[in-house]
């Protein structure tokens, strides 16, 4: 009878010895909120399942040199009730108040989203926005650092090896003068939780304090390629700027003209050009400080 | 440990903790409604949090405490949210009603008045064919009230 075989260490060194002769049939289980859905649908049955959640030391949220540091088995839920994202990483932290529901947030991690690596993945723009690493370990022992970018690579697809499982999130520690933010908009929109991302885009910009112009900014769309991607013409146009709101239309039309060339003309893809416009002003507002920053758009 | 009780279960560690408990300890007032984290019917509470026990295995919540709502009850008194939900009209079909009360009783175990819109959020994994949501918020807001 199909079986699997279930490890749960409970230190980062005995997940290093469960990491050695990891295999294709490995399964790596952080919160398993994605991974009971894929093995139940591809119907795997058997294998072996490396239980990460049962290590408490990878389960924190902290400020250490310079970097937020995040630890794998740290949840949506503990995410994005942290005042620390909230105050250095906002937009980290709107992302991980939608993502599912309060149940899902409860057991989902970060460090399983990244390793999904769904093109609809909400903490994957917020992240890459903000040149967030992820810090991996494998069977070796050897520690790697690797950029979101680097690490997403395709739909459902990872550059991690077999071997290697994701221990922590870094997140470069935003100073004063920095503003990030997250928008969505779902696929099914009667609901307000359990909402698939459509759209997601995650934008950050860092003001100089004397002129109060945008001297750097990162707008990361996803949902609509198969990796989400930075939206350059949409960063020249903040950067340089005041946040003005003849600039929100330049900044919007930007959005739709990248979404257009990324859908690549398939038409099922067509409303998101309509819902990058909805989710780009809501962002917009928020960098330039006219709405509250925390995922419900509560106005000033 | 569930509702109180230590188990120790022989069972496949990677079996759903929501299998585990209505096949392995018979505790089927968990529903299963669809298995993939959407509808909450499934909800138990662990370690003081609503999960979905669709998407937990059961390998997972070694040394853990689980509540289900059969844990609501008390020496053969109903918990005031039960109570609250039979009271207010919230119970139609029935189905959600487990997964709900225990999203409900996780809100009120962290947080003894909720508004109403921490109410709908803490319910907002949850679906209910039925009622339309509004006479389980205001069971929800009874207990919180009298709290």
């Amino acid at each position: 009878m199909e079986k699997f075989v279930f490890d749960t260490p409970g230190n980062i060194k005995e997940l290093t010895s469960c990491l050695k002769g990891a295999d294709s049939g490995t399964y790596l289980l952080s919160g398993g909120t994605d991974l009971i859905i894929k093995l139940r649908g591809k119907g795997i049955y058997s294998g072996r399942i490396i239980d990460m959640s049962g290590i408490r030391e990878l389960r924190y949220i902290t400020i250490e040199e310079d970097y937020i540091r995040i630890g794998a088995n740290a949840t949506f839920a503990e995410i994005g009730e942290s005042l620390l994202i909230e105050q250095f990483a906002a937009c980290v932290g709107q992302a991980a108040r939608q993502v599912g529901s309060p149940q899902i947030r409860n057991t989902a991690t970060m460090a399983g989203n990244i390793a999904n690596s769904s093109p609809r993945g909400d903490s994957i723009p917020a992240l890459m926005a903000l040149n967030a690493l992820v810090k991996t370990i494998n069977g070796k022992g050897e520690v790697s650092h690797r950029t979101i970018d680097e690490t997403v690579i395709g739909i459902g697809k990872n550059s991690l090896m077999k071997d290697e499982a994701i221990i922590e999130i870094l997140i470069p520690y935003k100073t004063e003068g920095s503003i990030s933010a997250f928008g969505k908009c779902g696929r099914e929109s009667s609901r307000t939780t359990v909402i698939i991302s459509n759209i997601n885009v995650a934008a950050v910009v860092k003001y100089d304090s004397n002129t109060g112009l945008v001297v750097d900014a990162g707008v990361v769309v996803g949902s609509a390629a198969p990796v989400p991607y930075h939206a350059l013409k949409a960063e020249n146009i903040l950067i340089g700027s005041t946040l003005t709101g003849e600039l929100c239309e330049s900044f919007v039309a930007a959005l739709q003209e990248h979404v257009t060339a990324s859908i690549t003309g398939v038409k099922k893809y067509e409303n998101k050009i309509d819902e990058v416009k909805g989710v780009g002003i809501d962002i917009y507002n928020i960098l330039s400080g006219n709405l509250i920053s925390g995922g419900e758009g509560r106005w000033k | 440990m569930v509702n109180g009780t230590e188990y120790c279960i022989d069972t496949d560690a990677e079996k759903r903790l929501l299998d585990v408990l209505r096949e392995d300890l018979k505790l089927t007032g968990t529903k299963e409604g669809c298995g993939e984290g959407e509808c909450g019917a499934c909800t138990v509470i662990l370690d003081g949090l609503a999960i979905n026990s669709c998407l937990v295995m059961v390998g997972q919540i070694r040394g853990k405490e689980v509540i289900t709502v059969e844990g609501l009850e008390k020496d053969g008194e109903l918990d005031g949210l039960q109570k609250a939900f039979i009271s207010n009209g919230a119970v139609q079909c029935g189905y959600c009603t487990p997964g709900m009360l225990m999203a409900g009783k996780a809100l009120l175990l962290r947080n003894p008045h909720p508004s109403e819109a921490e109410i709908r959020l803490a319910i907002s994994g949850n679906l209910c064919r039925c009622t339309g949501y509004t006479k389980i918020v205001a069971a929800v807001k009874e207990v919180s009230e009298n709290a």
